[in-house]
């Protein structure tokens, strides 16, 4: 009979077989032996310690090969607590105190767990379960017996009550298709090392040992946290599909993820992210981004009631530096304006918020803001050696070589601010800007001498140049990416860049339009900054156009007398 | 007997990771090394289980007082630990 249940997808995908039910018998209570001398019982106790910690040092040797440096973190902790005197020196004391080296162990051990359940914070209180663990391997170390484990012959999904990292880690990856427990929420270890793995796992399923039998069919979807036992026909059916379908996915995104990005004749061109949370990170990596080339910093100051502080935005630039190692990372200063709910920041409420006092006009005004910021992004891209070279610091909405001049002041001010303070900070890093304004666009010449690095906003560009709101429905069609005034600004940006030696990106939603970029790599760019989802298919398109028919159909276009020529013309071009 | 005073800057404050670093850090040292919180609960900083059991939180300011031989040595290289925080 087919049983349904739901818990919390931990590790994503989707995982169909036979189940590996696991019910381990629970070992005799350890208190029954009787005590020897203390120097006996202390002897023992000493020796199962060193048979643990070689054992531990084992399994994060083995978890750090398989699996990762945070996985392998894991059993490094176990290591610690093996030695903390909170543990182990209670141990020993009740040791000397006359009782059994196993009574001893038991009774820190759950000390210390009970300690650390107590605790309100939900991650300590699940450390509990570590302790646990280690004081589980001390006994079975005394009582020289093997830890209980799941023994995997051939592919299964294991369903457990619950699995250490031990047991996790110990499992042959290749026979594992899936894992269910009863216990365990996302910040488990199962849920953590099977992440790692990239098994399908689901945790917080109540009563799933009971209902299952060993060698029943099992499904289980990773994301969603759905479980099916003993599925029906069609519904087994149902399952395969999503099954096949989830894997032509991955294995067609995976493929492209990890192809480089060229054009058919060979020319390399650079695929990065826009991302607007440090959470974005991952996902722009797995569509095969190759750095972010715009990072969003507003999430930073939106929905709260006063500014972030330096050291909340240095964490949260550090995370996405870190977490793009060994790839560039730009990041945007704040760009907000009236139009924005931030009473905090003292922005007005203007007729014209587009055109009014936002982004780096506010900022140059706003130098308690500005320079919070910018001690912060100092902070973050003093990493490690080399590290500064990958990180690019980026300032909107510029329309004059004065902006420019102005904001560089201020990034000298912050540096020597976090020199007095002797703070570790970046020494020279990237300073490049938006182009995003006609003004920009127009002296982009001149404005390329300034920085070190253009990047094109084709959104804003548009919409300043067009005279036109996309988000207006009585003009949001007058609104095209593709206008040829747009199209020669774009050119003259890239020309004005490759003049003066500089690099270039586009990073407005043109970037990611797949069907444009013959039209961008015609102009002359090569490197692109767009949502991760879009990466695949503009890598695909890319591989399909040679630099030659790139530039014929950019003369063309920006021959064209309006957007809708332009569009006919890559129409034509796709269909060739 | 030195003190220093100090922030938690890691997103995790003084949870399983950072306190298993922080840990590692004091370890080194000869001298006896106690972490309290505001509120005033203590722990040997060589600890690990005491120094989660402490619960502290990013935002939280703690009290490292360190008494021994290699005092100065050991509230230098902490208090470098502590201005690493979050780079991890």
């Amino acid at each position: 009979m087919q049983r349904e249940f739901r818990g919390l997808g931990a590790s994503s995908g989707i995982a169909l077989g036979p189940a590996l039910v696991w019910r381990p018998v629970q070992p005799a209570s350890a208190a029954v032996r009787a005590a020897g001398s203390p120097e006996e019982e202390t002897a023992r106790l000493q020796a199962a310690r060193q048979a643990a910690e070689e054992e531990l040092a084992e399994l994060r040797d083995r978890a750090e090969r398989e699996m990762g440096g945070e996985e392998a973190a894991i059993f490094s902790a176990h290591l610690l607590m093996l030695s903390d005197p909170a543990l182990m020196g209670e141990a020993e004391e009740l040791v000397r105190q006359g009782l059994s080296a196993e009574a001893a162990v038991e009774q820190a051990t759950e000390r210390q767990a009970a300690l650390l359940a107590a605790l309100p914070d939900a991650y300590l209180a699940e450390r509990a379960a570590d302790v646990r663990d280690v004081g589980g391997r001390l006994l079975a170390h005394l009582q020289d017996r093997r830890r209980p484990e799941p023994r995997l012959e051939q592919p299964a999904v294991v369903v457990a009550r619950d699995l250490t990292p031990s047991q996790t880690a110990r499992l042959p990856k290749d026979l594992l298709l899936g894992i269910v427990t009863e216990a365990g929420g996302p910040t488990s270890h199962v849920a953590i090392m099977a992440r790692a793995l990239g098994i399908p796992v689901v945790v917080g399923v109540p009563g799933i040992v009971d209902a299952t039998n060993s060698g029943d069919v099992v499904a289980l979807d990773g994301d969603t946290g759905e479980v099916a036992v003993r599925p029906a026909d069609e519904e087994l059916a149902r399952w395969r599909r999503r099954q096949e379908l989830l894997e032509a996915d991955r294995r067609r995104l995976a493929g492209l993820a990890s192809r480089p990005a060229v054009t058919a004749d060979g020319h390399p061109v650079s695929l990065l992210a826009n991302i607007s949370t440090p959470a974005d990170v991952a996902r722009a990596l797995e569509m095969g981004a190759q750095g972010v080339g715009l990072f969003r910093t507003e999430f930073l100051y939106m929905d709260r009631d006063d500014a972030p502080g330096e050291d909340e935005q240095y964490l949260a630039y550090r995370e996405v530096i870190e977490r793009c190692a060994p790839h560039p990372v730009t990041i945007r200063t704040l760009d907000v304006g009236g139009d924005k709910q931030l009473p905090y920041l003292g922005l007005k409420r203007e007729m014209n918020p587009f055109l009014g006092w936002r982004a780096l006009r506010y900022c140059l005004d706003a130098p308690d803001v500005f320079r919070t910021q910018l001690r912060a992004l100092l902070r973050a891209a003093a990493g490690g050696p080399g590290e500064a070279a990958r990180v690019g610091i980026m300032f909107p909405f510029v329309v004059s070589l004065e902006e420019i001049r102005r904001a560089k002041a201020q990034v000298e001010l912050a540096r020597r601010e976090l020199e007095a303070r002797g703070a570790p900070h970046a020494g020279p890093v990237k300073i490049g800007i938006m182009v995003e304004t006609p003004a920009a666009a127009l002296m982009a010449e001149r404005l390329a001498r300034e920085v070190d690095f253009f990047s094109i906003g084709s959104n804003d560009l548009t919409q300043y140049t067009l005279a036109a709101d996309r988000h207006n429905e009585h003009v949001a069609q007058i609104f095209d990416e593709l206008h040829p005034a747009v199209l020669r600004l774009i050119e003259a940006t890239i020309r004005a860049a490759d003049r003066a030696g500089i690099e270039v990106s586009l990073c407005g939603e043109l970037a990611g339009d797949a069907r444009a970029a013959p039209l961008l790599l015609g102009l002359g760019l090569r490197k692109f900054s767009a949502a991760a989802p879009s990466l695949p298919r503009l890598k695909e398109k890319i591989s399909a156009t040679t630099l030659e028919e790139a530039r014929g159909l950019a003369r063309r276009a920006l021959q064209a007398a309006s957007a809708e020529e332009v569009r006919a013309l890559l129409s034509g071009h796709d269909g060739e | 007997m030195k003190q220093i005073r100090v922030v938690l800057k890691d997103k995790a404050g003084l949870h399983a990771r950072p306190a298993a670093a922080f840990v590692q850090a004091a370890a080194q040292f000869k001298s006896r090394i106690t972490i309290a919180t505001e509120a005033g609960k203590e722990a040997d900083a060589k600890s690990i289980l005491s120094v989660m059991g402490l619960g502290a939180r990013q935002g939280d300011t703690v009290t490292i007082a360190i008494q021994g031989d290699d005092e100065e040595q050991a509230a230098a290289a902490l208090e470098a630990f502590f201005a690493q925080q979050g780079g991890e």
